[in-house]
């Protein structure tokens, strides 16, 4: 089950969506395969990296403008500025960063194997 | 505030009941085969949708919104009174359209349903709704135009919300 607001549910999609084009691009004009194992790991990383900057540039624009939120306290209402774009209650932007960690931590485990 | 009478659309059943048979006519296509999760829902869409038809299409509303407060005829639990309302919000779980409402005395609120309702209405915790929340598909009343009259009810006017989504 995904939870999300706004545009929450496109983090997955932009985060891989830089690995996808520009990786076809590669392999269709340069015969450059990111995910062969001859090829260097940088094109890959690099691509992942574009990934995350992607998904934070798409939050960070998004959640620039906020939705004012009232909560009716019994002193009076209280407005509370939340983000519009969010995933499991995480900023859009936020899960860039997050993303590209649990991309290396997996990269790292990995090479160790 | 001017009271406002809701009413669920005419045809809803129908229109759900010819979805449902489409839904499993193209899963048969897919698929070759009914799935055996198809063949419970089946027959218990058929009995609702029979049901729906003996008892005839009511005219009262289901919801009334009036100086008092929100009344849900659904919900069991009277007229909501403005001043109990402490936080609404707009959710979505696969397309159903739900408002949150949570209560300053929840429980006193809670006390009125029968057993059954609060026991089942606790599903909706799971997806952090309040267990009272008001279910505003196939009503005569756009969902954002609700949220903005309870708002209004309750004294603020918003100009937008925020609809958490899950699916």
């Amino acid at each position: 089950m995904i939870f999300y607001t706004g545009l929450g549910y496109l983090v997955l999609p932009l985060f891989i969506a830089p690995f996808m084009v520009i990786g076809l691009i590669l392999d269709k004009w340069i015969g450059l395969d990111v995910l062969g194992r001859r090829s260097s790991w940088l094109v890959l990383h690099s691509l992942m990296v574009l990934g995350a900057i992607l998904v934070f540039v798409v939050g960070w624009y998004g959640n620039r403008k906020k939705v004012a939120e009232v909560t009716y306290e019994q002193t009076g209402p209280v407005t509370t500025f939340r983000p519009r774009h969010t995933l499991y209650w995480i900023r859009m932007e936020y899960w860039g960063p997050i993303g590209l960690a649990i991309y290396f931590v997996f990269v790292a485990l990995r090479s160790r194997g | 505030m001017s009271p406002i009478e809701v009413r669920v659309r005419p045809n809803n059943a129908l229109r759900g009941l010819v979805l449902c048979a489409a839904a499993f006519a193209g899963l048969y296509w897919f698929l070759g085969y009914l799935p055996f999760i198809v063949w419970v829902v089946a027959p218990i869409a058929l009995i609702a949708f029979i049901i729906n038809v003996i008892r005839g299409q009511g005219t009262d509303p289901v919801l009334i919104i009036n100086d008092d407060g929100v009344f849900d005829r659904r919900l069991k639990v009277g007229t909501i009174h403005w001043a109990d309302i402490r936080r609404i919000k707009s959710y979505s779980l696969s397309g159903a359209l739900y408002i949150s409402l949570e209560l300053h005395n929840m429980q006193a609120y809670e006390s009125r349903r029968p057993l059954w309702l609060s026991v089942v209405s606790q599903v909706q915790r799971l997806f952090r709704m309040s267990s009272l929340s008001i279910s505003t598909n196939g009503l005569d009343i756009d969902h954002n135009t609700l949220v903005h009259k309870i708002h209004e009810g309750c004294g603020t006017m918003v100009s937008e919300t925020r609809t958490i989504e899950a699916g």
